[in-house]
Order: structure tokens, then sequence, then C-alpha cells
């Protein structure tokens, strides 16, 4: 196995078993999971830390920490204390280095000492739950850091806290492209064998249609992987394609476009995550497309050849 | 203003959050503008020692700095008597720290060109009792060194000599003339034009009074048996906190981080009186600023030393008192008790004039135009630091009034995790940190 294989397979492995707390003074517990660990540049991958008070009091000026690789942007998604959104938080950036070195503090912090005007009490088996995004411009393997929290008990005046010990020893990492799976295929004595090939430990999907225009889905598994469609000989026809389980994209809202006749052509308006990059493709026979356009969400492109065409199909899509 | 005061005061710890993606865009910028703040430590009110420690805590150690075989070079502002030298007990809490490095195997070197030599019994290096006043009374930079050789610690002072050799620089400016160790004690010197002047800035090449042979180059690190080793050496500059003047501001203003980079060059043969000396049409960075009563000038060419020549890891200004009156009077200076760090010198004169010596001499408040303010928009210029108080974050420990911070909660559950604190010591900094206003 590869070196860069063996760092997918863990990376695999922390996506599926999210990251346990390590250790902490009181019977809170705290996890840390991610939407994947292997992502695209300028994509987010989605982090979920779950912290649950095991207190016996209101746990105040809770604040939970996480140790980026500095190369990160950070945003949050949503913070939730029992289920219920808070937005009167802190979301504040340390420096590059301040605790470990490459590393920069992010912390979310639902109440100020000392007098805790921002109301975020944290009774006994209450649970915060922290949505953020990471991105990075720069591609890489990055290892991941401390995460930690801290919490006051005002009743026996008793500080708790806790950390992960071994659970933040994985990474993540952003890829620039992301080589397109190869589906071969031959008969077999039970059906239609499939083998996709693609990037290892990442999730692909193989679909079948019967006349490429719909398309079912047979299978999801992590490359590489092998299938056999014992309804194949079912079918006097039968398209099989494999694709990337793009789940890098779960928080994008998917685009839609809007199209009318105008004056000169045929517009098209797309909508999609505000900032994000967007392809307009336009096909004959839904099979073979071409790029028109590709912007940032929302814009509005008019095909000016359209009337050329007797049918022509579009589809917008996020670029990589 | 503490750093709680600074985000509070500048709206920077924002405390709502939608779920728009577009103010999640500007939420994120909002958070790494909040790290790119220049910082600057300030602790007061413990004694010298109590101050040196709790400093280097919030740097998160001198080991984050130095390594345990670096040469380091402490260079302190020795030529005047009284609070006109570097504190002593400040210079010993700072070597302290850097000794108890595990491993320490590297030297520690208390240095300074005092300008030509000063008044015996009245530098930084040999102090007389009856000239401490204002300062640490136990001992003087000689004695500090000698007590701790006494006790196999690797610490000794020189003074910076002046090189009488002169190098005809090669033009076009910019120019080097770079000093070969094997030569001996010498000063590589850098040449420029600055505003139509042509002038010279250089640093020295040193024998270790510790080990026989070896060379200290502060640009290029340690030389030995013919060639660079590859070991380090590292500056930590030392200014005092004082008015150069006498009652009011003179051409100077005040004598601290910005000019301390004089200590570190040549200034003609050393002569305090013929800074106006022409070496080869070239003159001394004392003869090109001050001399010339301008103060921008002195800030501008500082900037060009640390930008072309080297630049000290840390300042770490000691004021625990600060000349407001004078340099020099017994009777001129407050016992403000602080020390202060940063890692450029012009946000550190800002806060040291702003919060600690202008409160006892206006003349020195930098947010009004005077040659104290001229120096640093000279150095800022160079791209030096900044002086815009919404660009600066001061991190303040006041012994009066312990504190901690998140930065410092985190720090200490890293060090528990590492087997480097307790859980107790965890909590201890937690509830700290929770009662802390």
């Amino acid at each position: 196995m590869t070196r860069k294989a063996a760092t997918l397979s863990f990376c695999l492995w922390a996506l599926l078993i999210p990251a346990a707390f390590g250790f902490s003074s009181d019977n809170s517990s705290l996890t840390r999971s991610f939407n994947q660990t292997v992502g695209l540049t300028n994509f987010p991958i989605v982090v979920t830390a779950t912290f649950t008070n095991g207190g016996t009091n209101a746990l105040r000026g809770f604040y939970y920490a996480d140790e980026l690789p500095s190369a990160f942007a950070v945003a949050t998604l949503s913070l939730t204390l029992n289920g219920q959104v808070v937005t009167n938080y802190t979301f504040e950036a340390g420096q590059d280095g301040d605790v470990y070195a490459g590393c920069t503090p992010y912390r979310w912090v639902l109440e100020q000492p000392p007098s805790f005007t921002d109301s975020n009490s944290m009774p006994p088996n209450a649970t915060v739950q922290i949505v953020y995004s990471i991105t990075s411009s720069a591609a890489g393997s990055f290892s991941l850091q401390q995460f930690s929290w801290a919490g006051y008990d005002l009743v026996n005046t008793n500080s708790s806290f806790g950390y992960s010990e071994n659970a933040d020893q994985q990474s993540v990492s952003f890829l620039t492209t992301i080589t397109p799976p190869s589906v071969t295929g031959q008969f077999s004595t039970s059906g239609f064998t499939l083998q996709l090939d693609g990037v290892p430990w990442l999730s692909y999907l193989i679909e079948a249609s019967t006349n490429l225009y719909d398309w079912v889905p047979l299978v999801t598994n992590t490359a590489p992987f092998s299938f056999t469609d014992t309804n194949a000989p079912g079918y006097s026809l039968r398209f099989y394609r494999g694709r990337l389980l793009l789940n890098f994209f779960t928080t994008a809202t998917p685009p839609s476009l809007a199209a009318r006749f105008s004056s000169n052509g045929f517009t098209l308006q797309l909508q999609g995550v505000p900032g994000f990059g967007y392809v307009i493709e336009a096909s004959t026979n839904l099979y073979d497309w071409v790029p028109l356009l590709t912007n940032t969400a929302p814009f509005s492109f008019t095909d000016t050849n359209a009337a050329g065409y007797s049918r022509r199909f579009y589809r917008g899509r996020l670029s990589q | 203003m503490t750093r709680r005061e600074f985000l509070r005061h500048y709206g920077i710890a924002s405390s709502a959050i939608t779920l728009s993606p577009f103010f999640l865009e500007r939420f994120t910028k909002l958070s790494a503008a909040t790290a790119n703040l220049t910082r600057v430590y300030q602790v007061k009110n413990g004694d010298c020692f109590q101050n040196a420690a709790q400093l280097w805590q919030m740097l998160d150690g001198p080991a984050k700095y130095i390594s345990p075989t670096d040469v380091v070079v402490i260079k302190g502002n020795a030529q005047w008597p009284n609070q006109g030298y570097t504190h002593t007990g400040c210079i010993k809490g700072v070597i302290d720290n850097i000794l108890a490095i595990p491993g320490f195997s590297g030297e520690i070197l208390i240095c300074d060109n005092i300008q030509g030599g000063g008044s015996s019994g009245a530098t930084g290096f040999d102090a007389t009792t009856a000239n401490r006043t204002n300062n640490w009374p136990d001992m003087n930079w000689n004695q500090l060194a000698a007590s701790y050789q006494t006790s196999g610690k690797p610490v000794a002072t020189v003074q910076w000599q002046n090189d009488t050799t002169w190098r005809t620089p090669s033009l076009p400016l910019p120019s080097w003339s770079v000093w070969n160790p094997a030569n001996g004690p010498g000063w590589s010197r850098y040449f420029l034009s600055y505003s139509g002047r042509n002038t010279y800035l250089s640093y020295p090449v040193f024998q270790s009074p510790l080990t026989s042979g070896r060379m200290i180059d502060m640009k290029n690190g340690v030389w030995e048996n013919g060639g660079y080793t590859g070991r380090n050496v590292k500056a930590i500059f030392m200014p005092t906190l004082n008015n150069h003047g006498t009652g009011a501001e003179d051409y100077a203003g005040v004598s601290s981080a910005i000019k301390s980079s004089f200590g570190a060059t040549e200034i003609y043969h050393g002569s305090p009186y013929n800074d106006d000396y022409v070496w080869n049409s070239y003159y001394s960075i004392h003869s090109s600023s001050f001399t010339q009563s301008c103060a921008q000038c002195a800030g501008a060419l500082v900037g060009n030393y640390l930008n072309n020549l080297y630049a000290p890891v840390w300042y770490i200004t000691a004021a625990m008192y600060s000349g407001w009156y004078s340099r020099t009077s017994p009777t001129g200076a407050a016992a403000t008790n602080t020390i202060l760090a940063c890692q450029n010198p012009v946000s550190l004169d800002y806060i040291s004039c702003l919060d600690v010596i202008s409160p006892y001499a206006s003349w020195l408040n930098p947010a009004n135009n005077n040659n104290t303010r001229n120096q640093m928009l000279g150095c800022s210029g160079q791209g030096i630091g900044t002086m815009d108080p919404q660009s600066i974050e001061v991190i303040t420990y006041d012994f009066n009034n312990p504190t901690a911070s998140r930065l410092d909660v985190d720090r200490k559950i890293r060090d528990f995790k590492a087997g480097n604190a307790t859980e107790q010591d965890v909590k201890d900094i937690i509830g700290l940190y929770m009662e802390s206003d």
C-alpha cells in the first residue's frame, strides 16, 4: 500500500468513526467528525463538533476551540444548543502558531466571562452542536491538531475542560483535480461485471440507463471495486457510467437554471451558491455536452446560437 | 488597553451571526482580520523577575524562538547611568528563562556599542553602585555575567568595538562590504543613499568571549574553523524607555526600541562628537538623521537596517523605571514597573510611549506631532510594524489584577496533553479566565 493510500485509508476510517473525545475532567463528551476528509481545493469540508454537558450543574462560559491548519479558511455554518439555533456567541480566530506551529486557533464562545452576559448557559445533559466549514485554496494533506473545550460550574466554582487525546491524529486532504473514474465491463456467468477504478477510497457510484437520459443507481462503493449486474441479461441495451459522489457539496444548494426566449437568443439564469463557480453546458443528444460559459453564481447567459438548433438541452453544474 | 478592552472597543469580538452565505463570508474575513493584528505584550506591577517570567510565559516560552544551540545576543542600551542603561534585573530575568531551555548549550552575550564608550563607571557594563539609581542595585552587566560564569552558565558581556578599517563600497548603491570573520573582529557594512545622503549601516562580527575561535556574525550566524557552522545567532533587543531630552522633547524624542538600533551599528569610531565625519562620502546613521534634526530619518534608517541587515527575534523594553524627565537624572524617572515586548519596534514604542511614559511626559505622546512620532513614521514607512491603534492588539498582564485569556487556557491544555502541566494547572487557569474582567 502506498503512503498516500494508507493516508486515505486512515482518513476513511476517521470519516466513518467520528473522533471520540479523549479526555474530560468530568463526564462531558465531545466528538468531532467530518463529512469527508478528502475534498477539492476551494470547496468546503464540513466539520461537526458535538458536546454534551455531563456535569451535574449548568456549564457557564463554555467555549470550543479547534486548532486548524493556518492554510484553512473557516466559517461557521450553524451553532445550536439543545437543537435551538444560537446567534449570540463569539467566533474568533487567534494567530498562526499561537498554540501549535502551523495552526490557528478558532474558538466558538457561548458566554464571555466574568458576567456571562450572552446567557448561553448549558444545563446538565444539554448538547451543543457546532457545524463549520474548512476550505483550502492550497492542495495537500494537512495534519489536524487538538480540539478542546472549557467551562465553569458557577455553583461549585469548579472549572472543567476536555480535549482530544489521540482523537485529533488525523489529516484532511484537498485535491485540485480528481481523475475521472474508469468503468470497464465484461460478460460473466452471472451477468455483466463492471470494474470501477478511481482515486482510492473516494466514493463512487455506478449508474445504469437504457436511454442515456434516465439513470438509476446500482451501487455505491469506494474505489476500486467491482460489481456484477445480474439483471443485465434482462435488457437488450443498457448503458453504464461511474461518477464520483460529490459529497463535497452536500451543503451547497444544487444550481437551478431558469430560461426564456429573448430577442437575441435563449437566455439562461443560473442560481447557485454565491461565489461558487458553475458552468452552463449545452447538448443536442444529452450525451455530448459542450461548455458555454463558466462563471460564479448567480449569473445569466444568452445563447445567441440557439436559433440554429432544432433542439438544444442545457444544464448547469459546479465547475471544478 | 487590554486585549478584552480592545476587542470590545473595536467590535472585533462580534457576537451576532446569521446563516446567510454572504454573512458567513464576511464573518470569516472578520476573523482573519483579528488574526492579523500586531501584538504588543505588556506585563506590569511585578518585580523585574516576575515580569520577565510572566512575559516569557505570554510569549509561549523562549524555546519557541530560541534553539538550545543558539547564540543569543541581548543588545541593551548601555551608554548612560541610572535609568539610562537597560535594567540589569530585567536582563537577568530574560536570561534566566533562556538558560532554562532544556539542553541549552549555546551562549548568551550582553552587548552594546555604547556610542563611543560612555563614562567609566557610568555605563550598563560597569555602573558603580552610585550610578544604579532607578536600576537593579545588585549588579551591573559585567558583574551579572561574572556571577553566571561563576555558576558555570555561558553568559558574557561584549562591548562592540569600532573598526578603523574602511572599505570602499562597490557601486551602484545599495551595496555591501561583507566582513570576513577570518580577519578577526570587524563590521559588515551596507551602503545606501537615503534622502539623497550617502549613508552606511553596519553590524558587528565579533569574537565570542566564551569560546576561543568562535566568531559571532549577527546576520550569518556562528563562524568557526574557517566557515559558518549553521548555528544561529538570535538577537533580543532590550531598550530602555527614557526621554532623550531634559524635561522636554529634544531632537530625538524617546530613547527606546527604534533608537536602540543605533547601538547595534557604527557611529564613526564610536565618537559621539564626530558623527558628522564622512568616510569616503558616506555618513553614519547618526549623522544622517539626528544630527540633521531629522527623527523621521532616524526611523527610516533603522527600518533599512532591519530590512537589509538583520532583525531581532524580539524587542523587550525594560521599563521598570521610565526616565520621563531625562535619561540620567535620579529624580527624573518614575517607577513604572513594566516590561513590554513586540517583534517590531514601531508598535512597541507606540504602546510604550502611549501607555507607560507619556502619562508622565506629555511631549512623548506618540499621538501628537513630535519627534517620538516622527521616529515611528520613518520606520513604519519602511514597512516595519504599525502605529495604527486598530491594528495593534495589546495583551496585558497586571500583577495587581491577574487575568487569563482563552489563549492561556488553550496553551495550558496543550501543556497538559504533553505532560507539562497538571489537570489542576488547567483548572486553575480556567478559573482565572472565568473570573477575569
